[in-house]
C-alpha cells in the first residue's frame, strides 16, 4: 500500500505531552490535497541561488568577509556590540529576548537569520528589499549599533584584518568614498548571511517520504506530529501565511497583536516599511544596485525608484510572516517578543487572507501542533516536553 | 596546552588554528581555547569570532560562556556579560567554577568601572 498516513496500518503507539500517556495512531490516510500542500513545504535545503544585486553574492572571499564583519566590535561606537550580539549563532541567531537591546531598547523582536536568503522583503515592516540594504540598517541605526559611514569605512581601512578581507572580497583597497565602503560592508555581511541555513529536520525526511511513497521511512514520524501536521495544513489555516519550503510566503498580514513603538506611536508595520523604503538610498532599482550597474542602465537618483511590489496600499499593523524553521528553538514569538511559548503563538495572531476567520482549536488539537512545530527543529526532541506539558494547558 | 599555559599565546594560535582547520567547526574546547588565546593576546574580534562558534557548536559550553562573558567586560559591554552569567546561573545546577568566575569578575566591573587585572 502507498503510504497515507493508514492509521490502521501504523502499529507504533505514541507518548503525549511527556505524560506517560498512550495513544494509538489511528489516522486515516491523507487526502490528495494534504499530501500535495505537505510535499509543497519542500524540498529542503532549497537550490542556492545568488543576488543579482549585490555582485559579491555567493563569493567565498565576500562570506569570510562578511563573517568577519559580523562577529567584530568595530562595526559599533557602542562598547562591545556586534552584530553576532543580539543574533547569537548559539541562539539560532536570535537574542532570546522579547525586544531587541542594542545602544537603546528597541521596539520590535530579533528575527533569526536562518534561512534569510529567502526572503524577498527584510525586517518585520518590509522596510528593505535586499539583505545588503537590511545590513546597512542596523549599523546606522542610533538605537542599535550607532555608527555612521565614516566609521564603518575607518574600519575597513584601518583593522589590518578587514582591510586583507576586503582586498581579497572585492579586488581592491576599501574605498576612499565612505558610503560605498558602508555599502560594500552590508554586501559583505549579506554574503555571509546567505549562508545561515538550517538544517534538514524530521518533518523533512517524513515530507521526502512521502513523495517517494516510503511507507518505513515515513512511520517513524511521530505520530502526534503527523496530527499537528494535518491540523497545520488543514483546518487550521497555518499554511495560509506559513506557507513554502521556508514556511512562510514572504508577505504581510496584519497582527492582531497591536505593539507600540518606543514613542508611544502605535507600530504601523508595513506601512511605515513601505514608506521608508520609498525613500531609502539603498533600495533595488537604485545607484548601489548591481543588477542596475551590471545592466549599464541609468540608475535612478535619490531617492531609488521603487519596485512595482511598493505602489501596493500597505495595510498598517501588517508584519512580514516569520519561517518557522527551528521556531521551537527562538522564543519568544511575534513581532513585538509578547508571546512567550510556542503554545500561547498557537492562538490565532493574524488576518488571514481573504478574511478567513482562524479557527479556535482545543488543547489537544495544540499539543499536536506543538508536537509538529518542535520537528522543524533538527536538534529538537520530536516529541512535547515537560515545559510544553507545563504550557499547554 | 602546554603554550597556553605557559601565555606563549603566539605560539599555541598557529597550533590551534592548522588544527581547527581540519577539525571544521566540531570542536567546541578547541574553539573556546584559540578564542582564549585572542582574548588574552589582545585581538579582541578574533576571540568573539571563535568564541562564538564554540557556543554555535556545544550551546552549552560553559567555559565558552564564562569566557565570552569576560571579553564583553574587556570590550565594556557589561549587560551582554550579565546575559552569559544568566545562561550559567542555569547552566551550573550546582555552583561551578565558570560562574563563580564571571560573577566575580562582573561584581569587579561593577564597582571598578573597568576589568579585574587578575581575570580569567
Amino acid at each position: 500500500m502507498r503510504w497515507g498516513l493508514a492509521g490502521g496500518a501504523v502499529a507504533a503507539l505514541a507518548l503525549v505531552a511527556g505524560l506517560g500517556v498512550a495513544l494509538p495512531a489511528d489516522l486515516p490516510p491523507l487526502r490528495p490535497d494534504e499530501v500535495a500542500s505537505v510535499v509543497s513545504l519542500g524540498p529542503w535545503p532549497p537550490p542556492a541561488a545568488r543576488d543579482a544585486s549585490n555582485r559579491v553574492s555567493g563569493s567565498a572571499e565576500a562570506v569570510a568577509l562578511g563573517e568577519a564583519l559580523f562577529h567584530s566590535t568595530r562595526l559599533s561606537t557602542v562598547g562591545g556590540l556586534r552584530c553576532a550580539s543580539c543574533h547569537a549563532p548559539w541562539r539560532r541567531f536570535t537574542d532570546g529576548r522579547a525586544r531587541a537591546l542594542g545602544a537603546e531598547d528597541g521596539a520590535r523582536n530579533t528575527p533569526t537569520l536562518l534561512n534569510v536568503r529567502l526572503q524577498h522583503w527584510f525586517g518585520w515592516d518590509g522596510a528593505n528589499d535586499s539583505l545588503w540594504a537590511q545590513s546597512i540598517r542596523p549599523m546606522l541605526d542610533a538605537r542599535e549599533m550607532r555608527a555612521d559611514a565614516a566609521h564603518i569605512a575607518g574600519a575597513l581601512r584601518d583593522d589590518e584584518t578587514l582591510k586583507r578581507l576586503y582586498a581579497g572580497a572585492f579586488g581592491h583597497a576599501p574605498p576612499t568614498d565612505d558610503e560605498t565602503a558602508l555599502v560594500d560592508a552590508g554586501k559583505a555581511l549579506a554574503a555571509y548571511q546567505e549562508t545561515l541555513a538550517s538544517e534538514r529536520t524530521p518533518f523533512d525526511a517524513f515530507r521526502d517520504a512521502l513523495l517517494r511513497g516510503d511507507d518505513a521511512a515515513a512511520q517513524r514520524y511521530p505520530v502526534a506530529a503527523q496530527r499537528g501536521l494535518r491540523l497545520f495544513v488543514g483546518r487550521g489555516q497555518c499554511v495560509a501565511c506559513h506557507a513554502g519550503p521556508n514556511f512562510s510566503d514572504g508577505e504581510f498580514h496584519r497582527s492582531r497583536i497591536a505593539s507600540k513603538l518606543r514613542d508611544g506611536v502605535a507600530d504601523g508595520g508595513r506601512a511605515l516599511g513601505l514608506e521608508k523604503l520609498r525613500n531609502s538610498v539603498y533600495a533595488r532599482g537604485g545607484r548601489f544596485d548591481d543588477e542596475i550597474r551590471a545592466a549599464a542602465k541609468p540608475a535612478s537618483a535619490k531617492p531609488a525608484a521603487p519596485r512595482p511590489e511598493t505602489q501596493q496600499a500597505a495595510e498598517a499593523g501588517a508584519f512580514r510572516t516569520p519561517g518557522l524553521r527551528e521556531v521551537s528553538a527562538t522564543a519568544p514569538y511575534m513581532h513585538d517578543g509578547s508571546i512567550a511559548n510556542l503554545c500561547e503563538a498557537l492562538q490565532p495572531h493574524a488576518m488571514l487572507p481573504e478574511g478567513r476567520e482562524a479557527p479556535a482549536l482545543t488543547l489537544a488539537e495544540r499539543r499536536d501542533l506543538v508536537a509538529f512545530l518542535r520537528t522543524l527543529g533538527a536538534r529538537e526532541a520530536a516529541v512535547l516536553t515537560d515545559e510544553d506539558a507545563m504550557t499547554c494547558r | 596546552m602546554s603554550d597556553i599555559e605557559a601565555k606563549q599565546y603566539d605560539k599555541a594560535i598557529p597550533l590551534l588554528q592548522s588544527y581547527l582547520s581540519r577539525a571544521k567547526d566540531t570542536d567546541a574546547y578547541a574553539e573556546n581555547w584559540i578564542a582564549y588565546s585572542y582574548r588574552k593576546s589582545g585581538q579582541l574580534d578574533q576571540a568573539f569570532l571563535h568564541y562564538d562558534k564554540a557556543l554555535k557548536i556545544d550551546p552549552e559550553h560553559r567555559g565558552a560562556h564564562s569566557y565570552l562573558g569576560e571579553a564583553y567586560l574587556m570590550a565594556g559591554n557589561l549587560s551582554k556579560a550579565e546575559e552569559h552569567l544568566k545562561v550559567l546561573d542555569k547552566l551550573c545546577f550546582l555552583p561551578c567554577s565558570e560562574y563563580t568566575a564571571l560573577k566575580k569578575s562582573v561584581a569587579y566591573y561593577k564597582q571598578n568601572g573597568r576589568v579585574d587585572p587578575n581575570g580569567k
